[in-house]
Formats: structure tokens, sequence, C-alpha cells
């Protein structure tokens, strides 16, 4: 059994525990709501659930937080446990036929757990508020809306702190997209949660024949969940295309651009970026290249030393890609950071139009150029072999303060140290060498 | 003689206004008179609160102000909104109450309507203030026919209102759709079935407005819930809104990135400038000709913006040497589509461009796409006119003559409409060299 499998069965086994015992303290805590009403909850919950959107790398999210909000008021009010209606509901939340039909356990017992957990705790609350209020009398609409909105806040708050803690111990650091725009997701899920909470009281004060209306406005929390995981994919699918084709034109540049992000990623999460700044980043690397793909192709594939006007052309591209992208609205601030990915630290060098001459460059586009001068060199090209991890860094730190930024090439390194990687050769520590051997290998190869 | 085509082919910014200016001019005379006359018919029976009439019809007014992004570009205002919920609040099923609503709409669409002409807006223009009152007196008067049914009239009270609701949204969009084809397609560039299939699209938009003002009326009505309705419908229609919005940002960003990697050929210096725009221009125009889908149109756009893409290649100095035909451009064009996964069925497309329609003693070919077959008809057209210097008729003769076998003789006659339709073919006095209308306008 791997290490991988271990973590996750645990963490399937502590969720799902504490899910059950959610369970047993919902049964003691009052009576069963009425069977109608939370059929009709749990029917929107679990489809809702079932439609759930990739809101962002391997975390999907669903509006089903609007429906436990609007159950839980109406299970308070009618004077029956929310808690036990909202926790019974969401242990349903997690069956999906696909992961029935291909026996997999451990995520929807995982999911089981956490969702449990979560409306059990918003139940909780709303239970507490419930007290205060009373049963039967005229509702005090001002308090009940205060708890909807703090049970909101805990179910969204538990909900997104456990599956955090899940996807780290699932899935590790390694190869990790950042989330970004977090905020705007969980306060989007809030308002979801209160605009629940407001439903349930409609609910209540204006009888049953809203409930189709509701219907519809659950359909809108759907589009707009997943609105927001389309766009996230069309801006994902996009930067695809843009690598592929510079992919199909360049065989050599094929997995440099994801490299570059990788280190780029690697150098900004210990500079402490956020999220979004680490996937402006990822998205920046992804394009650096991009106006390569209008450059002569025997430019770019050339042997031996480049001229310095070959040099010089060579350069340009890092301006063509403004002006293959600049109708691309999104990718405008990564645009900047790419164009100016060859501009030196010191501020001379050739840069794109937001460049100034004698100005430092952005930390991103600092961070760029040295992620792409490492892989550069620690890869092997046409012309060379991959030269060692160690003699790249001397390299860099050589020209440190003059071509590159110093304390990138610290984080980088550090980053690196932290994941426990190394990339080039083992031995050729100088360049000349690297050409030489790439010459013999090339003759070998003619013979 | 040498004609550009182009000459004969109207500013393209002025080009819709001034067939829209023949709907509005109608539209202008008929939709005050409407207001007007519905105001005169139904004031005088008013027995409600006019403090609360005005109320609606100024919110009916403000909500006409707003648009909601929707893609088949009928401007839905959130003023729909308040216009679902009046019969429900006004409680249309009495005449004395129906009199109310139709108020409220005269005025409110007065009101909003002059709201927009100060404001210079050109939805006040081009008819949908006319669409907007019949189809809103339509659905009131069918919320109150149904309302008043027996069948109803005896059901439980709290589900009294559902009928007439759903029938009268029904009806509703029924003649929105209707009368929105029909001032459509007196712009002739649009076939009825692709209008009806793009305002089918946008039956979510409609739906979300319809049921956020239903609920604000349910919830405004219910004594205990009060102003607190504006919060229970106003935050969905918030929510509504932000995702109509990010969709069309989605469509944008798509477009956007095909535009930029049909731009590298022209970038790289490969290619006619502004040919790919102006084959796109054409390939839609007839493509709406033949009444294609929403879908449909996409792909089309893409793949006639793509279809050069094959031409990053031509840097290579090993196939300078040996030399390549449109074929070979054409197919590694679709290689790189292809390599973008939400490419594959432009890459199809793309791939397929050069094939001849028929060839000689054989079957019609019927799995070469209608899109490719457009492609490579209004491809070779831009070609003959700009690179040949061909005028309009003459080089849709050359295509007639290669009809049937290089042409599809359908996408061929669909061309010539558009561009008889368009005068491209009457002889001009001056030529200047490109109308500046047509290069690098973003769509």
């Amino acid at each position: 059994m791997t290490g991988l499998t271990r973590r996750r069965m645990l963490l399937a086994a502590c969720y799902a525990t504490a899910g059950v015992a959610v369970l047993v303290m919902a049964a003691t805590s009052g009576s069963f709501p009425s069977i109608d009403r939370w059929l009709f909850f749990a029917v929107a919950f679990v489809l809702l659930e079932f439609y759930s959107v990739e809101v962002n790398d391997r975390l999907f999210q669903s509006s089903s937080v609007m429906v436990a909000l609007t159950a839980g008021v109406v299970f308070a009010l009618e004077g029956s446990s929310a808690m036990l209606g909202m926790a019974t509901m969401a242990a349903l939340g997690p069956l999906m036929p696909a992961d029935l039909r291909e026996r997999r356990w451990f995520q929807p017992l995982a999911n089981f757990g956490q969702m449990t957990i979560s409306a059990g705790a918003a139940g909780y609350v709303l239970d507490l508020v419930q007290v205060e209020v009373g049963v039967n009398t005229k509702p005090d609409l001002a308090l009940i809306l205060a708890g909807g909105v703090l049970a909101s806040l805990v179910y969204t708050l538990v909900n997104s702190q456990l599956v955090r803690l899940a996807v780290r111990v699932v899935y590790g650091s390694r190869d990790f997209v950042p989330w970004s725009r977090m905020t705007l997701l969980v306060t989007s899920l809030l308002s979801m949660g209160i605009i629940g909470a407001l439903l349930g009281v409609t609910i209540v004060l204006a009888e049953d024949a809203v409930l189709p209306l509701i219907l519809a406005v659950y359909l809108i929390g759907h589009l707009s969940l997943s609105s927001h995981g389309q766009l996230r994919e069309a801006h994902e699918a996009t930067l695809r295309g843009f690598v592929k084709a510079l992919e199909a034109k360049d065989l050599y540049t094929r997995g440099h651009t994801e490299r570059v992000a990788y280190f780029a990623q690697l150098a900004g999460r210990e500079l402490s970026f956020s999220g979004t700044q680490l996937e402006r980043l990822r998205w920046a690397a992804l394009i650096h290249d991009v106006g390569k793909l209008a450059v002569p192709a025997e430019l770019i594939r050339k042997k031996g030393r480049l001229s310095d006007e070959e040099y010089g052309e060579m350069q340009a591209h890092a301006h063509l890609v403004e002006e293959i992208l600049a109708e691309v609205d999104f990718l405008q601030p990564m645009v900047e950071i790419a164009s100016a990915h060859h501009s030196n630290y010191d501020g001379s060098g050739y840069g794109g139009s937001g460049h100034q001459h004698g100005r430092r460059p952005s930390l991103e586009s600092c961070i760029l150029a040295v992620a792409d001068a490492f892989d550069a060199m620690t890869s092997t090209r046409s012309y060379r072999m991959a030269l060692s991890q160690q003699f790249a860094f001397e390299e860099l730190r050589r020209n440190a303060g003059t071509q590159f930024h110093p304390d990138v090439i610290d984080a980088l390194e550090g980053g690196l140290d932290r994941v426990g990687e190394t990339y080039g050769s083992q031995h050729v520590d100088d360049d000349e060498l690297a050409r030489r051997l790439a010459e013999q290998e090339a003759v070998a190869e003619n013979a | 003689m040498t004609t550009n085509w182009l000459d004969a082919w109207p500013n393209k910014k002025l080009w819709p206004r001034m067939r829209e200016r023949r709907v509005g001019r109608w539209s202008m005379i008929l939709f005050p008179l409407g207001a007007v006359a519905l105001l005169a018919l139904n004031i005088g029976r008013l027995n409600w609160d006019p403090l609360e009439v005005m109320v609606a019809s100024v919110g009916l007014a403000v909500g006409m102000q707003f648009k909601v992004p929707a893609s088949s570009g009928n401007p839905f205002a959130p003023g729909l909104a308040v216009g679902a919920a009046a019969p429900i609040y006004f409680g249309a099923s009495e005449g004395t109450s129906l009199a109310a609503v139709l108020t409220v709409y005269a005025i409110g669409l007065l009101l909003g309507w002059l709201l927009l002409m100060a404001r210079r807006d050109r939805t006040g223009l081009d008819g949908a203030m006319l669409r907007r009152l019949l189809g809103l007196t339509a659905y009131a008067l069918v919320f109150a026919w149904i309302g008043n049914l027996e069948v109803v009239r005896t059901m439980d009270d709290q589900w009294r209102v559902v009928p007439p609701l759903l029938a009268g949204t029904g009806i509703w969009l029924l003649v929105e759709a209707a009368l929105w084809v029909q001032f459509r397609v007196e712009h002739r560039e649009f076939s009825r079935r692709y209008l009806t299939r793009a305002l089918l699209g946008d039956l979510n938009v409609f739906v979300s407005l319809i049921a956020t003002g239903a609920l604000f009326a349910l919830a405004v009505g219910s004594p205990s819930i009060g102003l607190w309705a504006l919060g229970v419908a106003g935050l969905p229609y918030l929510f509504a809104h932000s995702a109509f919005r990010r969709f069309q940002t989605i469509r944008r960003t798509y477009r956007q990135t095909i535009r930029a990697l049909a731009r590298i050929p022209e970038v790289a210096g490969l290619g006619t400038d502004g040919h790919a725009d102006r084959t796109v221009e054409l390939a839609l125009a007839v493509g709406k000709d033949l009444g294609m889908s929403r879908h449909e149109m996409d792909d089309l756009e893409y793949a006639a913006l793509m279809h050069d893409i094959g031409r990053i290649t031509l840097t290579e100095p090993a196939i300078l040497r040996i030399g390549y035909t449109d074929d070979d451009i054409a197919r590694w064009g679709a290689e790189i589509i292809s390599q973008a996964p939400y490419l594959d069925r432009i890459a199809d497309h793309v791939r397929r461009l050069h094939e001849p329609y028929r060839k000689p003693g054989e079957q019609v070919d019927p799995s070469i796409s209608v899109i490719s077959k457009v492609v490579r008809a209004t491809s070779a057209y831009d070609h003959l006119v700009t690179d040949r210097s061909l005028s309009g008729l003459q080089a849709i003769e050359v295509l007639h003559q290669g009809a049937a076998y290089d042409f599809d003789p359908e996408v061929v006659g669909a061309l010539r409409r558009v561009l008889e339709r368009r005068k491209a073919f009457q002889p001009r006095a001056h030529h200047p060299s490109r109308s500046p209308a047509l290069t690098g306008t973003d769509q």
C-alpha cells in the first residue's frame, strides 16, 4: 500500500466517522421535519450536488448551500430540528451513480463526512436561533436573517476548510495548480447561503406556492457557479491552444513552457505570492514564447551561436507577443509580464512596450526571466547538452544584480530544495563541453 | 476596367442601422399611439391607490434602462421582471385590477421610452418598446383570462397564481419571439430559422427575469415580508445578471483567442492583409442566408478565421524548397488547430477545405461539411476580387462556372444573394483601394 493510498484512507475514515457522529448528535437534537418538505429539499440538494462544477483545479463546488440554508430555516421555523433535517439531506449528497458503479469509496466517504459536518454545524446554529425566536410565534425577520447569515458563514467556512484540507492531503503540493480568486468564490457561496435563508423565510410566510419559483432561483445559483467554472475552463483552454500551436511549430519548445511555468510558480510561492498572483505568473509563463510563432523556424532551432543580428530578431519575439495577443482582454496583464521577460534587472536590455529603459521590470517579469534562463540551461537544446543545476545557479548568480533579480534566484533555489527536485545533467559543468558533446552526438547520429 | 467590389459594400457600421431606421420609424409612431390608447382605455377604470400605480410604473421605466446581457442580442431588461410582477401584485383576475396593470404598463413604458430617448439609447428606436408593449399586454390579458376560469378560481388559495403565471409567460414569450423574428427578418440578413433558434437560446434569461419578478410580487404581497422582498428577488437577480455576463465573457474570450491565433500568419508576414477578416464577414452572411444554427455559425466563423493558419509552417526552409499546395496548407492548418482541445470540430472543417464539391463522374461526397464549402467559396471569392482584381460580377461568374464540381451550387447561390443585397454588382464611379470599415474591426 503506497503512502498516498494510506493517507487517503485515513482521511476518508476520519471524515466519515465525524460525519456519523454528527448524524447521531442530530438524531438526539429534536424531531424530524415534515417528510414532504424534506423530500423536496433533499431532491433539489442531491440534484445540485450531482451537477457540481469544477470551479478551480480539482475543486468541485455546487450551489447546494442555497438549498441547505432554505431547508434549515424552514425546518427551524416549523419547530423541528434543523440540524437533523440538514445533516440527513447532506448525507445523501455524495451519492453519485458513477462512484457506485466504479466502486470508488474514499472520495464519496470523505465527501459524506465533510458535507454532513458542515450542514450539521449550520443546522445547529439555526436551532439555537430558533430557541431564541420561539416556535409558532410571529417570527422576527431580522433575527432569523441574522441566524441565516451566521449559519451560512459557518457552512461556507467549515466546508471550504475541510475541502482544502482533503485536497492537500490527497494530492500533496506537487503539480499543484494554484487556486485563485478564492475570495470571490467564498463570497458568492456566502451570499448564496444568505439568499437561501431569505427564501426559507419567504416559504414560511408566503406559503408553498413559491416553491416552483424557488426552484428557478436554485437554477440561477447553479448557472452562476457553472458560468464561473466555464470561464475558468475557457481561460485554460485558450492558454493550452497557444502552447500547443507553439509546440506544433517547434519541437524543442515542447515542455519548455510548462517547465518555465512550474519554476516560476516555485519561486513565486517562496516569495509568498497569493493564489491569484501565482496563477497570473503561471499564465504569463505559458504565453511568454507565443511571439516565437511568428519568428522564422530556422532561427529558433539554429545550431551554433546566433549572430548579433539574429539575436536581436530572436529577442523581438518578446514584442510579437503583444502584437498577437493584443485583442485577448483577459491576458493583458500577463502579456505585460511576458513581453518584459527579456529585459534586465538593472533596466537595460530589450523589453516590450511596457518597459522603459532604466526602469526595473516588475517582480513577475524578473521571476519569469530567471525561470526561463534556468530552464534554458538545464534542458538539452539542439546546440548543446543540458548543464548541471549547480552550474546553472552559479551562472545565474554571476549575473545577479545586473541581468537577474538576486532574491528571485534564491527563491527558485529554495523552492527546488523544498520539493527536493534537481534538474539538468549530473556532471556537465562547462558550457563549451556541453556544446562539444552535442556536436559529437550529432556526428554520431549522422554516421 | 477594374472595379473593387468592396466599394459597392456599404459601410459595415452604417448598413444595419439604415434598415433598422425603417422598422424604427413605424414603431416610433405605433408605440406611442398604442401606449396612449392603452392608457386612455384603462385610466378611467382605475380604482387602485394612484401612488402604488405610480411606484410600479417608475420601477418599470427604470428597469427598462438596464440591459441584461443575452447572446441573441435581444435587449432584455430588468423591467420585464417588474412587468411580470404587476398582475400578481395587483391581482389581475378582477377587471378593475387589470386596468391598473395595463395603466402601469402604459405609463411605465412611455416613461421608460422617454428616458431612453433622453439618454440617446438606441433601444428606444428599433422596435423593442413596441414589442414590450404588445408582449406585456398579451401577458396581462392571458393572466386575467386564465385567472378567471372556474377551474382556477376554485383551486387552493396558495396555488391559484401558478396556472395564469405559466400561461401568461408562454404567450408573452411567443409574442416576443414572433415580433422579434419579424423585425429582424426585415434586415434580410437573417433567416427565420436562425433567429428562432437564437431566441430560444435566451430562454434562460427570460425565465429567470420572470421568476425574479413573480417571486418579488408574491413576497411583497405577504404582509410580514414587506420590503424584505427586495432582497429575496434582488439578490438572485444580481446573481443571474453576473452569470449571464460571464457567459458572454466566455464567448468573447474564445472568439478573441481564435482571432489572435488567426492573426499569426499575418503578423509573420505570411498571408494577405485582412483576408481572414473579410472571409469571416462574407461567410457569416452566407451562413445566415442558409439558415445555420447558432453553433454552426460559431464554427463557421472560427473555421473562416483560421482557414489559413497552416501558413505559419511556411517558415520551414524544407517546405519552401519542395513547394506546397493549398491542400497541404489546409492539412497543416488542421493539424495545428486540432492541438487545441476545444477546436476539434473546426480542424475537421479546415482539413476538408480544399476538396472539390464533386469529382467528375462521381457522386457528391456527403461527408464534406457545409461549413467547409462556405469557407471555400467565400475565400475563393475574396482572392478573386482582391488578389486578381476581378469585379464582383466577374468573380461570382468564376464561382458559378465552378459550381457543381468545385463549389456547392447551393452555397454559390446563397453567396450571390448576399452580394446582390449588398449591391456588389453595380459598377462604381470611383474605387479607393480598400474600405476602411472592413479591416481590423472587432466583432
